[in-house]
């Protein structure tokens, strides 16, 4: 699979900035130049602070610039120290676009996927010692740094060796002769798994940030790459059911009249609620413990009227009890499906219980007051908004409801977390 | 003295008139503060529905009973007439306070507010409610504006938008069918983030006696970008939503037009005639269609299309 090039050439930015200016103090073992000094610093667990200093610098930065540090060290010093590099660019790009700095956040989600398909030091596949042509794809980074002296660490080990070249790894399968082999070292398992979660949340933050463009591309890509991945099937099923569901959303016009104005959305519409359950059936398939494929299934009958279907998808996904956005919002389909199936009181009792358990989450709260307002007990339907009245600073739910169209956003957090412990714990620093 | 001369009773009698007191003041004192029960006015005391008569935009003043032809359900009914400007009203405020909205257009809007609670009288009473992707009833029904001035202060802009959960919660916030009350929204109609759909927010304003005014911001909804990138079609909702509850749509080409616009608004539902009967020959629950005329037929008549009987 190619790295993603044009991205990365185009990644013409961002990135180390501070290889001009001082960095903070760091740990007297680990600095060859402020750049990697950056990157040890997350390794050390200062997360927050290397990326604030990574996303500060103003300036851009080539890949192959990037590349070049760590060409400098050995590969053993190298291949952790471009892991931690890979997570730290993610989520430097993540916070980027969180500021609305849209293109070099791109730029550093680019350059963590470049990283994390790159094995420093390795030969390239299928070519064993012998140096390859180069290409657009795979050719040595261009040395746009002067070479930097060598430094040694504060036991006096030299940690700069010598150049490599990087290897860019194109497909994560097999090779025929790997396979012969009886499959891939546990090496290049580790890095085609590193590589692929670096992918998988690198098309998150696209996702979160409706770069749809550059989503789609990156989308097919894996599709490709991984056509068995749970994950990406989930992220596929999610944006075809963002786009049957905005279509198939009856106005207010239509409901009063009867009269359909745009037969031709809906009808569109109902195809792709189709799509969207067969991409999440597909994913439940792969891995039946996937609750967000039930969920949104689950989501994706109701709108179809499979109410039964829709019931079973969803009990399943909440048995056992998933993560908290998931239990949540999969409680509250399901209410609605109780609803559309005439269970007023089980309706009732289910956004009871959800509004008890996450009493300041906003959606449950409005699902609940609104129950009781179709029951007659206005009264009620006034209270059950009281939490509305704390400030949204201070209360104590985010809502999963307000990033549910933004894809597996609600997934970003807990798995970046799991990225960082990855790269903290391994190798030489 | 005073004193010997009461009766042996005069004492528990006194103490009982005490606790009676005191137990009225906290009943009164907990109604005060259970939430709002929206709904019409109905039964012996009566249906109220509130009627704008323009002749070309302009408020046709002075029309008595003799005036207006009220149709229940198929049936005349026997109306009395009130105009609202002559009775104290409640005005439930819900502004979008969505990123789309700007910090310059936030400033136009807290000083719009400003001047709106400036243009109501101490028997009036206001409540605020916004709406990004967190609602917030910053007050319900109070009489004290300066609280209101403050707490517009501290409005923010934050996240995505949920127009329709906002307009739901301040409808929850009417306390008195018996007062007139309008439900003002300044919005550019785009909603990402609501729980609720315009179905139900529609099915709402049947069942409730406020009446809509919508500020609406262009140029959303004139270019119905509101359905790009699957966006709720809020833009069509939002005039759907304030012609069912027989209010009006207040398009404004920009932010800094928004103060007129409310002053506007609030002079035009001031001009709104109170239709009061009690229904007849039209005995039974659920929707009531109601049909207004004036005998002026060059006149339009703005007007909620019925109500609902639970």
């Amino acid at each position: 699979m190619p790295l993603p090039l044009p991205g990365l050439l185009a990644g013409v930015l961002i990135v180390i900035g501070a290889l001009a200016q001082p960095g903070p103090a760091m740990p007297p073992h680990v600095s060859v130049s402020p750049y990697l000094e950056i990157v040890q610093r997350y390794r050390s667990g200062e997360f927050e602070a290397a990326i604030g200093q990574l996303a500060a610098h103003p300036t851009g930065h080539l890949e192959e610039q990037v590349m070049s540090e760590f060409i400098a060290l050995t590969p053993i010093d190298a291949a952790p120290a471009v892991r931690a590099a890979a997570i730290l660019h993610l989520e430097t790009g993540y916070a980027l676009m969180q500021r609305a700095e849209i293109t070099r956040g791109q730029a550093h989600l680019a350059l963590a996927r470049g990283l994390a398909a790159w094995t420093p030091g390795a030969p390239a596949r299928g070519q064993r010692d012998a140096p390859r042509p180069p290409d657009r794809r795979q050719r040595p980074p261009r040395e746009v740094m002067p070479p930097q002296p060598s430094p040694r660490g504060p036991e006096g080990r030299v940690i700069i060796a010598r150049p490599s070249r990087p290897v860019i790894e194109s497909e994560i399968g097999p090779t025929p002769e790997e396979r012969s082999a009886g499959g891939r070292n546990s090496e290049e398992r580790r890095r085609a798994a590193f590589q692929r979660d670096v992918d998988i949340a690198t098309l998150w933050a696209y996702q979160t940030y409706r770069m749809t463009e550059v989503f789609s591309r990156q989308l097919g890509e894996l599709r490709m790459r991984y056509p068995r991945d749970a994950d990406v099937l989930v992220a596929l099923g999610s944006t075809v059911e963002l786009r049957a569901l905005a279509r198939g959303r009856p106005t207010a016009a239509r409901a009063r009249t009867g009269i359909d104005r745009n037969a031709r959305a809906l009808a569109s519409s109902e195809v792709l609620k189709g799509e969207a359950a067969m991409h999440f059936r597909a994913a439940l398939a792969i891995d039946s413990s996937q609750a967000e494929a039930g969920v949104r299934l689950g989501r994706v009958l109701l709108a179809q009227g499979k109410l039964k279907d829709a019931r079973a998808a969803l009990e399943d996904a909440l048995d056992p009890e998933p993560p908290m956005a998931l239990h949540y919002l999969g409680s509250l389909f399901l209410a609605q499906v109780l609803g559309a199936q005439g269970d007023a009181a089980g309706e009732l009792a289910r956004y009871q219980a959800v509004a008890a358990r996450w009493p300041e989450c906003q959606s449950a709260r409005v699902a609940l007051s609104r129950a009781l307002g179709k029951r007659g007990d206005h009264a009620a339907a006034a209270r059950a908004l009281e939490p509305l009245r704390i400030e949204h600073g201070a209360r104590a739910c985010n809502d999963p409801w307000w990033i549910y169209n933004l894809g597996q956003a609600w997934r970003w957090g807990p798995f970046v977390q799991a990225l960082r412990e990855r790269v903290t714990k391994e190798g030489p620093r | 003295m005073m004193r010997d001369r009461r009766s042996p009773i005069a004492l528990p009698c006194m103490f009982l008139i005490g606790a009676f007191l005191i137990s009225a003041f906290l009943v009164n004192a907990f109604a005060a503060q259970e939430p709002a029960v929206p709904r019409f006015r109905t039964g012996v005391a009566g249906i109220s529905i509130d009627a704008l008569v323009t002749d070309r935009d302009r408020p046709v003043p002075n029309l008595t009973a003799a005036d207006f032809e009220l149709i229940d359900s198929g049936v005349p009914q026997q109306v009395e007439v009130a105009i609202v400007k002559d009775r104290p009203i409640d005005v439930i405020l819900s502004l979008d306070t969505s990123p789309s909205i700007g910090d310059a257009g936030l400033r136009h809007l807290v000083s719009a507010t400003d001047k709106l609670f400036a243009a109501l009288t101490p028997r009036d009473r206001a409540a605020l409610v916004t709406g990004s992707q967190a609602v917030v009833i910053h007050h319900g029904l109070t009489g004290d504006f300066d609280r209101l001035r403050a707490l517009t202060r501290r409005i923010g802009l934050i996240g995505r938008s949920a127009v329709i959960d906002a307009i739901y919660a301040a409808t929850t916030l009417q306390q008195s069918p018996d007062r007139p009350a309008m439900l003002l929204i300044v919005s550019d109609g785009l909603d990402n983030s609501s729980w609720l759909s315009a179905e139900d927010i529609v099915d709402v304003v049947r069942h409730n006696a406020l009446v809509p005014y919508a500020v609406a911001l262009l140029p959303h909804m004139a270019t119905g970008e509101a359905f790009r990138g699957g966006e709720a079609a809020v833009d069509l909702f939002l005039r759907e939503f304030v012609e069912t509850g027989g209010g009006q749509v207040i398009p404004a080409g920009n932010i800094a037009e928004v103060e007129r616009h409310l002053i506007a608004a609030l002079d035009n539902f001031r001009q709104r005639y109170l239709l009061t009967y009690t229904p007849r020959g039209v005995e039974r629950p659920g929707w009531h269609p109601v049909t207004i005329k004036v005998k002026n037929p060059g006149w339009r008549v703005d007007a909620r299309a019925g109500y609902v009987v639970p």
